[in-house]
């Protein structure tokens, strides 16, 4: 048996209607698919872009704003930690890099941030151009940045965020340093792709600090100063070893600094998200049961102009199971091209999304169509075969000599 | 033809329908025995019974009563599988309208019942469908079948219903939509199959042009068979 041949027949005698139920599976599965996708997107890209940020030590306040502001680069006014305290972990031997992050002005659009050669080394990997800076006269940029190697910047006038607002009584000749472009890092998919990173010392100095160092100095990194380290928004730690970091966010417990892992953070925020994301799923599922269940009550409509066909079919020759299975591929075709095309049309407006949201935030989101995306549209496909036994059913028992007669 | 075609008998057949008035018996048949090969007419008024007649005689309906034998084999206790690949291959049938698949070509249309069947459509069966076409004369390389005429689309009809090369053919006022010229076709048609080829031919109609090319006749009414409740019709 084979009732391909009906099937076809029926589909285009009703191609427009069969095509616009289609569509509507289509949208209902890709908004499903895109809304999936998009948030495990956002969590593998969040927590990608806090990758590296082992052990995070800053002035006692709300976590979630120094991941906002040290990780994910958005501006805000946490405090700054107490200078002693950031003296002693800037220079702690038990962490392997202990970066400050520093905030400057911006140019072309790119924050100005500043931090250790180590960090910006650790972050990069190695590098897509040049090298590290070396001198606070010598900046890296991020892989999106608009500026080239060798470009000579100037870090205008009025540092945008310094955590506080600074007695800006720094002097002409420190603001008109020449900064020049010695180094482009690796693609990060984190808001530090459009950073422009300069030695802390350089922020310091432009806002009238102390540099860490002697005052002559022109050395950048560790060692530190104590006497002459200011206070900074907070501080990276990336230790050797699990023991290591939860040694050292004990130590730095106190009653005037915070220490916290960032990716504890995210979880917090991610169980969050996680009931909003249960609630999302059951809200696509539902949509697109309901579409399945509308399409379904056209097709039965539809059909009920057919029974005098079926009937005509059934005095044929054709056994029941043909008329089931004549109903059956149709609803079926449906289901399964409206899932298909809804994965199509998921992918793309999850990239899309991605692509907006990446332009916005820094943060690459990987738009990928994975196992959960799959199986949603598995289910669309599964439900589909399913549901399309119902009208096909109907059918089957349609009377032949009644439907006959009928018409 | 494959197979001879076999006898009809028919035994006390009642078919009675539930209307809101009570029951209604649209057809009440004691006896009637059709040998093979025969030419058989029915007439009868609007609501005789006529197409009960031949729904019932196919097995498209169970009668209230009685019993339809074909061959030997009796209809009303086959499996529905079993009975479905029987009326595939041992009756045909044409209705007024033709009902054909209009998104369909010619070719495709005769060869629908063979998808009843098989997943593909065998050279033979192609080639016997070709065959039919081009015997009734249908321009058949017209990709629809509405692009026929009413008389070339009722020949159509005739070729499917004869594609498994059924012994018994039925026909439901099989030139009623047709003009004189085409239903003279039909007509010539239906006639040769029973007499030349050797096929059982039951023609339901009222078109005079159609009756009276065929000797035997009977007459429905109510239900009832006329003259007689009971008669012996051989060719
Ligand atoms: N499903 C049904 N329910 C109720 N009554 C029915 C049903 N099918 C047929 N009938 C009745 O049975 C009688 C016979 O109907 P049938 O269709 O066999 O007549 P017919 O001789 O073919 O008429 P026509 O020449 O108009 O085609 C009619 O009175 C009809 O109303
Ligand atoms: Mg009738």
């Amino acid at each position: 048996m084979n009732p391909l041949p009906m099937i076809i027949a029926t589909i285009r005698r009703h191609l427009w209607t069969y095509l616009l139920f289609t569509l509507v599976v289509a949208i209902a599965t890709g908004i499903g698919v895109a809304i999936t996708s998009q948030e495990a997107a956002l969590r593998k890209g969040s927590a990608r872009a806090a990758d590296k940020f082992d052990l995070i030590i800053a002035a006692p306040g709300s976590q979630t704003d120094v991941v906002l502001e040290a990780i994910y680069l958005r501006p805000g006014t946490v405090p700054l930690l107490d200078p002693a305290m950031t003296a002693q972990a800037l220079n702690d031997q038990r962490a392997k890099i202990a970066s400050p992050i520093g905030f400057g002005d911006s140019i072309k659009g790119s924050p100005i941030v500043g931090t250790t050669p180590d960090f910006a080394t650790y972050l990069s990997g190695n590098w897509a151009q040049g090298r590290v800076f070396q001198s606070e006269t010598e900046a890296v940029i991020g892989s999106a940045v608009r500026l080239k190697m060798g470009d000579k910047f100037r870090p205008s006038h009025g540092m945008a965020h310094t955590g506080h607002d600074a007695d800006d009584d720094h002097d002409e000749e420190q603001h008109n340093v020449d900064l020049h472009v010695v180094g482009r890092m690796n693609p990060t998919g984190t808001p530090w792709d459009n950073a422009v990173i300069v030695p802390i010392e350089l922020i310091w100095r432009v806002h009238g600090l102390p540099t860490g160092h002697a005052p002559d100095s022109q050395q950048i990194g560790r060692p530190y100063d104590p006497a002459r380290v200011p206070g900074v928004p907070a501080i990276v730690m990336h230790p050797d070893s699990i023991n290591a970091a939860y040694g050292l966010r004990n130590v730095y417990r106190t009653p005037v600094s915070m220490a916290f892992f960032p990716a504890e953070v995210l979880v917090k925020l991610y169980d969050v998200l996680g009931d909003v994301r249960t609630i999302m799923n059951w809200l696509a599922m539902a949509t697109q049961g309901l579409v399945v269940l509308s399409m379904l009550a056209g097709v039965v409509a539809i059909l009920s102009l057919h029974r005098r066909q079926f009937a005509v079919l059934r005095a044929l020759g054709a056994p029941k199971a043909y008329i089931f299975f004549c109903v059956w591929g149709q609803v079926v075709f449906i289901a399964v091209l409206g899932a298909l095309l809804g994965l199509l049309l998921g992918s793309g407006i999850a990239i899309i999304v991605s692509m907006v949201f990446t332009n916005s935030t820094g943060i690459s989101l990987p738009a990928i169509i994975g196992a959960d995306e799959y199986w949603l549209v598995a289910g669309m496909i599964v439900f589909g075969l399913v549901a399309a036994t119902l009208p096909a059913f109907l059918a089957y028992r349609y009377p032949v000599i009644e439907s006959l007669r009928a018409g | 033809m494959k197979s001879q075609a076999p006898a009809l008998s028919v035994r006390d057949l009642k078919v009675i329908y539930q209307d809101q008035a009570g029951p209604v018996t649209a057809l009440s048949i004691p006896v009637l025995n059709v040998s093979p090969g025969s030419l058989l007419a029915i007439t009868g008024p609007s609501g005789s019974g006529k197409s009960t007649f031949l729904y019932a005689i196919a097995g498209l309906l169970r009668p209230s009563q009685g019993e339809v034998t074909w061959g030997g084999r009796i209809l009303q206790t086959m499996p529905e599988t079993i009975r479905d690949h029987w009326r595939r291959h041992t009756i045909g049938f044409v209705f007024q309208d033709f009902h054909l698949m209009p998104e369909l070509s010619p070719l495709a249309n005769v060869l629908l019942p063979a998808s009843f069947e098989n997943l593909s459509v065998s050279r033979a069966l192609k080639e016997r469908a070709l065959m039919l076409l081009e015997g009734f004369g249908v321009p058949y390389k017209r990709a629809s079948v509405v692009d026929l005429s009413r008389g070339e689309q009722q020949r159509v009809a005739l070729a499917r219903a004869l594609l498994f090369d059924p012994p018994v053919l039925l026909a439901d006022e099989p030139t009623a939509s047709l003009d004189a010229l085409a239903g003279e076709q039909v007509a010539q048609t239906l006639e040769d199959l029973s007499k030349q080829e050797g096929r059982t031919v039951i023609v339901v109609s009222h078109d005079p042009a159609l009756i009276n090319r065929i000797g035997t006749r009977f007459v429905l009414e109510r239900g009832q068979a006329r003259p007689a409740a009971s008669m012996e019709l051989v060719r």
